[in-house]
């Protein structure tokens, strides 16, 4: 009874740990795939609450399983979202503002370039570029082909250029 | 390695704009009781899966009159060939003694009513496929042949020495009885059943060497006349027997029997016209007595099994490897042959079963390989593509089917599956779970009984 109390214990210390050590890790990840700082408190939340649940499957790796919650909630509000359809307004393809090419300029204008993104955009750029994940890696965390990885890439680096155009030289699209 | 580090390097820096998520304090403790709730959800699910399986027999047989025809799938009555031929649980009849027989779902009562479809198990249990509602009845028929043992080993699976009658009223049986060991002739021969009665008609004991076996029994087209082929033995005890001599008979409506010339397999038609299938041809006697005549095959893919066309004009055999079908003129040298494609890549074989008229058969392709047969209609004339009609389970055996049950218009019927009764290793594990599942309900109820008293104490 006592050792299965400690081991409670145990779990209970190593996912306080785990959060106190890789919470701002995480929120920059979900930060970067929503585009918005709430949205992002929520969505490492509700990640770190199934850690939580699933403890004792995933204690011997729980970042692996806390950042794929983060990727497959990202997919799952994009799929809500698909009976309506996520297209560019005229007005929001305007350039964002940007005052220089020094880098906290081009900082601001990415994150204005990055929310102006569809979702799916958004998510598949910083799994590809922030994450550094594969196309493959990236079609199978998504549920989608490898073709639409790559076609989505294209066209979110294409969308960044116009929307940023102090970015275009470090968007220059791979394929 | 980034293939934009430029960009990942931004990205970086904007995402470092973000203050880490405020987690709250009780992630942990929310997290542990969801994941308890579930656990008890799923134990929850589980013991109510149990008690379900646990209670269903009781609950299916008390709605379940057996006294009442099981219904048919399409709500028709009328007398007709499932579409579906369901094999035997191994564990009904598997050993073939009789006293493994003795069984209440094997039952020696053979008023069974119009029978569609018959086969032997492979440990020699004959099956009966009711045509007015689809009922299998597993029959002890008194003396079959294939009851011991012994005898099993000497039919590979093509044809088995039982026939139904074309209108599916009457049953026709090679039966034997190998009682002693002490050389006397083993009393043998071939039974008539009247299948509404359920009495034996015609009893044709055969004598020769010590005792006559039996391999082949087959009807006229019009069911009026029998035609059977097989052994003189020249021993037959209850451990071993001998085959010596081949015999080959046909029997008139009138009784009248007429031995001929042996062969594989032998069919008649019903103005007494036979057939007789022997080593790649076939020798067509009159019932005149004329001199017979020999029809060559010079198929080498052909088989012995046989069916002749009701207007006894000719003859479809049975093949293998890419033919789908075979016949023979029995008037004129004429031998006419259709390739076919089998199912998958393993071999494959068709049996003709019957004829649904003067140009459509019955023929069965049997599993390629233990998975699924079929039964087919395949027009002889001209190019009508062959029509799959029946399904049958790999556990099907040699098959006699009443071919006046099948038309064009309606070639097979739905029924319902059988209702197998359950094996004692299914009994043991249901009521084995049930047991398990009220024990684990128990402690539930006790620990969430024990948890609410502690909270109230508090």
């Amino acid at each position: 009874m006592g050792s299965r109390h400690e081991r409670r214990e145990e779990q209970h210390d190593a996912f306080e740990a785990f959060v106190r050590a890789r919470t701002p890790a995480l929120t920059r990840t979900a930060y970067l795939l929503t585009g918005d700082a709430h949205l992002a408190e929520d969505l490492v939340q509700s990640a770190l609450l199934k850690a939580a649940e699933h403890w004792h499957r995933i204690e011997t790796s729980p970042e692996a399983y806390v950042r794929r919650t983060l990727y497959t909630q990202q997919v799952s509000i994009w799929r809500r979202r698909r009976g309506v359809r996520e297209h560019a307004l005229g007005s929001y393809d305007a350039p964002a503002a940007s005052s220089g090419a020094h880098d906290p300029d081009l900082r601001l204008s990415l994150v204005e370039a990055l929310r102006r993104l569809t979702t799916r955009q958004r998510t598949v750029l910083v799994l590809r570029f922030f994450e550094d994940l594969t196309e493959p890696q990236v079609a199978d965390v998504l549920g989608v082909s490898r073709g639409t990885v790559k076609s989505t890439t294209h066209h979110a680096l294409a969308r960044l250029r116009v929307l940023a155009p102090d970015l275009a030289d470090l968007v220059e699209d791979p394929a | 390695m980034s293939t934009h580090p430029q960009l990942k390097d931004l990205l970086e820096q904007a995402a470092e704009t973000v203050p880490p998520a405020e987690v709250p304090r009780d992630t942990w403790r929310r997290g542990r009781r969801r994941h308890h709730r579930s656990l008890a959800l799923r134990a929850a699910a589980v013991v109510g899966v149990v008690a379900l399986v646990a209670v269903t027999p009781g609950l299916v047989d008390r709605a379940t009159d057996r006294s009442l025809p099981q219904p048919a799938g399409d709500g028709s009555s009328s007398l007709g060939l499932p579409d579906r031929l369901h094999e035997v649980p191994s564990y009904l009849g598997s050993g073939g003694e009789r006293e493994r027989w003795a069984d209440d779902v094997v039952s020696d009562d053979l008023a069974t009513g119009t029978v569609a479809a018959a086969w032997v198990t492979r440990a020699g249990l004959p099956v009966l496929v009711d045509a007015t509602d689809g009922t299998y009845h597993l029959l002890d028929l008194p003396d079959f042949l294939l009851t011991s043992g012994l005898t099993i080993s000497w039919f590979p699976g093509d044809a088995p020495p039982l026939a139904l009658s074309p209108d599916g009223d009457h049953l026709a049986y090679a039966y034997a009885w190998p009682a002693t060991d002490d050389g006397t002739a083993v009393p043998s021969g071939i039974r008539v059943v009247d299948l509404a009665t359920g009495e034996v008609t015609r009893d044709l004991p055969l004598e020769g060497g010590a005792g006559v076996l039996v391999t082949q029994v087959s009807w006229s087209p019009a069911g009026s006349w029998l035609a059977w082929s097989g052994f003189e033995t020249s021993y037959w005890t209850t451990s071993g027997l001998n085959g010596s001599k081949a015999v080959t008979e046909t029997v008139a409506p009138d009784g009248t029997r007429r031995r001929l010339p042996a062969g594989g397999s032998t069919v008649v038609d019903d103005d007494g016209t036979t057939a007789v299938l022997t080593g790649g041809q076939v020798r067509v006697h009159r019932p005149d007595g004329a001199r017979s005549a020999r029809r060559p095959i010079d198929i080498l893919e052909a088989t012995e099994a046989a069916s002749l066309a009701p207007d006894g004009s000719r003859l479809a055999l049975g093949a293998q490897e890419g033919y789908d079908l075979v016949t023979v003129r029995l008037d004129r040298d004429e031998v006419s042959t259709r390739s076919g494609e089998g199912p998958g890549d393993g071999s494959w074989s068709v049996r003709p079963l019957g004829w649904v008229d003067d140009a459509v058969l019955v023929q069965r392709t049997p599993p390629a390989s233990g998975d699924e047969g079929r039964l087919s209609l395949v027009p002889v004339d001209g190019d009508r593509p062959v029509r799959d009609v029946a399904a049958l389970d790999g556990g099907v055996g040699p098959l006699s089917v009443a071919t006046d049950l099948v038309t064009e218009q309606r070639p097979t019927v739905s029924r319902p599956a059988p209702d197998w009764p359950w094996s004692e290793e299914r009994w043991v594990l249901t009521v084995g779970l049930g047991g398990l599942g009220l024990l684990v309900a128990g402690g539930l109820a006790w620990l969430v009984r024990r948890r609410a008293q502690r909270r109230s104490a508090r």
